[in-house]
């Protein structure tokens, strides 16, 4: 059956009769628990640092495939996940910051993973053990770091409490979601936000436009005359260029003022004044322009924890502060003992929560093949899908299959795949937005339950 | 006998370090391309003094150095780098581990008028077909899918080829109309016990939960998913929709793996 049938039908037949039309879209079944076998006779301590979206499903997965025998450790200081996918809608008051929040319960309590809710301050990767910030190590046959992004100080800025009080750049989700949501609402109407967006690669591709857009969609609403200029360090829109284009010009035309090719030299985070360069094709178009905002969003630039830089796992480009790894098993090329999963690598995929869960499948596949002697899987194929709101009531979609490349041992996009290109969404609808949030649902429920 | 194996034994320890050539290192060849389980030599002359070796992937080569050559024995697919440093300095020699070029299904039988594809699987550079019979069978390529027609009734043998090896597949057209065969058996499984389709299908976990169990459609258990899957590929279903858009991002190969897997769950 044609899934827009099927659920058109699950609508209109199980809850459409209760008056609540878009009740069900939220109302995904709950996650299926699948127990841990007993009897693969692979064994091994996994130590996995970070539970986001990659670590959850690393975690997970060793135990699910690689049963009983596979101890896993999970190291994570915050007791919990606040998601980043979502945490736009924030911003506009249709979501609350706790309804993003998901517990490491089930990965303790049914797959039986030991949490240790600690930070990780230093890696000995000579005597294979990891070291716990106040004390304690944790010995590991082999080690999954998937600790995400550390975020770069916005030139001109000291320090980073800066983005917690006074400049939230909200690029994860927690406190600054709900600070930048509180300054727009107490910010007087006619005044403007900026919001800058750094070079790729960055967390998120689609994640700086979609935010432009649902806080356009909401100043439209409630701040009248209020506009968001983004200077934008890209020479253009980097995904969905379509979508987003069509959006800024057309849905918030007087609203978006859209400015690519923009180099931020100078913030000022206390006047939320940011002073910047803009180039257009080659040209140089301003020199030290200045804007004025009322509410200021600079996301910074970013790059794979100083954990890891430290432990010297990272890439000798400084222009590639991250990871590099054998994408067939996520082994750092530093390090066959030591797995990099998430943002903090070094690949072609994008940076993003439900490719990062697919990552973590990908890792745990390859350390139970090695922990058991069993020949590496070539077959390896990653798929990165995001729902995005263009307004309160709509979405796109963005989807990429990347397959293992033996020529240059990378993850490409194949030529019957959009001539190797992503996939978008034809337009910004009703319909994907309800998809949006059964999609949300599943891929958390996938990742922690 | 003995005296002789001594003495080769020997030779082989002292020979190196006592060779005073002009020219600096040299390996050969200096690139390799293995399929898995191959073995190959790489030889090494010209060395001075202590010889040391280094890989850059043991998880898809292993290595060792004896006495004027490099061991090599591919293991898994994946590029090592394999850099022998004397005195003199640093060569290294390349090698690739690739799959060998596969055709699925390995033989075709149709009748004339009607199409039937096979999905090339790890084929490196260009793929090129040869046709014993071009009356019988008309062929064309896109990407990695040949599409067969049947023309008249009779025979042909294809030749596909990739930069490194290639594979025949046997190719009978029938005049008569007859329904075709039933479809090839999926690829035979691993010899290992994990399903060889298990980290594909991981991919339709983030919609469809844990092993196809809900979200969208539940797709554990199905026995139509493959029929589904390649009206997504094909652009016959919803050829706009996010699940075209996934299924097209495969190979058929690959297509069937995923069914097998989730119909066993």
């Amino acid at each position: 059956m044609d899934r827009r049938q099927f659920l058109a039908s699950l609508s209109v037949g199980s809850l459409g009769l209760l008056g609540l039309p878009n009740a069900w879209a939220e109302d995904s079944t709950a996650p299926v628990l699948f127990p841990v076998p007993t009897n693969t006779g692979i064994t091994g301590r996994i130590v996995v640092v970070g539970g986001g979206m990659s670590g959850a499903a690393v975690a997970k997965y060793l135990r699910l495939w690689g049963g009983t025998g596979v101890a896993v450790t999970l190291v994570e200081a915050s007791p919990s996940y606040t998601s980043n996918i979502m945490s736009n809608t924030v911003l506009t008051g249709q979501r609350t910051l706790a309804s993003l929040n998901y517990t490491y319960g089930t990965l303790v309590s049914h797959y039986g993973v030991t949490r240790v809710n600690a930070k990780v301050s230093g890696i000995n990767r000579a005597a294979k053990y990891v070291i716990l910030e106040g004390g304690g190590t944790i010995s590991y046959d082999r080690l999954v770091l998937a600790p995400g992004l550390d975020f770069d100080l916005m030139p001109g800025m000291s320090s980073l409490a800066e983005y917690e009080t006074l400049v939230p750049h909200a690029w994860k989700a927690g406190p600054q979601t709900q600070l930048l949501r509180n300054q727009l609402v107490g910010m007087a109407a006619g005044g403007d936000v900026v919001l800058t967006i750094p070079k790729a690669p960055y967390r998120c591709p689609p994640g700086p436009y979609e935010r432009v857009c649902v806080i356009a969609d909401w100043l439209k609403k409630n701040k009248a005359g209020s506009r968001i200029i983004v200077l934008d360090a890209n020479a253009d829109i980097i995904v969905e260029k379509e979508n987003f284009s069509h959006a800024f010009t057309t849905l918030y035309a007087g609203v978006v003022d859209y400015r690519p090719g923009c180099t931020v030299t100078h913030v000022a985070s206390a006047s939320r004044v940011v002073t910047y360069d803009q180039m257009i094709n080659g040209i140089r178009v301003a020199t030290a322009a200045r804007v004025q905002a009322a509410v200021l969003n600079p996301i910074p630039p970013q790059r794979a924890p100083k954990l890891l830089q430290d432990a010297g796992l990272l890439s000798a480009d400084p222009a590639k502060p991250f990871a590099p790894v054998n994408v067939l098993s996520y082994q750092s090329t530093v390090d066959p003992l030591v797995h990099v999963i998430g943002d903090a690598s070094l690949t072609t995929q994008p940076k993003a929560g439900h490719i990062g869960n697919q990552q973590g499948k990908t890792c745990a596949d390859a350390i139970l093949r090695l922990l058991s002697g069993r020949p590496m899987n070539t077959q390896v194929v990653t798929n990165s899908a995001c729902y995005t709101p263009i307004t309160a009531t709509t979405a796109t979609w963005l989807s990429a299959m990347y397959q293992y490349d033996l020529a240059t041992g990378t993850m490409v996009i194949l030529p019957q795949h959009n001539n190797g290109k992503a996939i978008a969404a034809s337009s910004a609808t009703s319909d994907n937005y309800q998809d949006m949030q059964r999609w949300f649902t599943t891929l958390m429920g996938e990742t922690f339950s | 006998m003995k005296l002789v194996q001594r003495l080769s034994w020997l030779s082989s320890l002292i020979l190196p370090l006592v060779t005073v050539a002009a020219q600096a290192l040299t390996l050969s060849p200096t690139s390799l391309s293995l399929a898995p389980g191959a073995k190959a030599t790489i030889e090494v002359k010209s060395v001075k003094g202590t010889v040391t070796l280094a890989n850059s992937n043991p998880t898809a080569v292993a290595a060792s150095l004896v006495s004027g050559k490099v061991n090599v024995t591919a293991n898994a697919a994946g590029v090592a780098t394999l850099s022998v440093t004397d005195r003199s300095g640093t060569k290294t020699t390349r090698v690739t581990v690739s799959a060998p070029l596969g055709i699925s299904p390995g033989t075709a039988s149709l009748s004339v008028g009607q199409s039937v594809t096979l999905t090339v699987a790890n084929a490196t550079g260009t793929i090129t077909i040869g046709n014993s019979n071009v009356a019988a069978v008309g062929t064309s390529l896109s990407g990695n899918v040949i599409t067969v027609t049947g023309k008249t009734a009779g025979s042909a043998e294809l030749t596909v080829r990739d930069t490194r090896s290639s594979v025949k597949v046997q190719v009978t057209v029938t005049s008569s109309s007859l329904p075709p065969p039933p479809a090839p058996p999926p690829p035979p499984t691993s010899t290992s016990d994990i399903h060889p389709g298990r980290l594909l299908a991981s991919n339709c976990f983030q919609c469809h939960g844990t092993n196809g169990s809900g979200g969208f459609d539940r797709i554990q258990g199905s026995t139509e998913l493959l029929s589904e899957l390649r009206k997504f590929a094909s652009g016959e279903e919803d050829p706009s929709g996010i699940m075209a858009a996934h299924a097209v991002g495969y190979t058929d190969a690959q297509l069937q793996l995923i069914a097998d897997f989730l119909s066993k769950q």
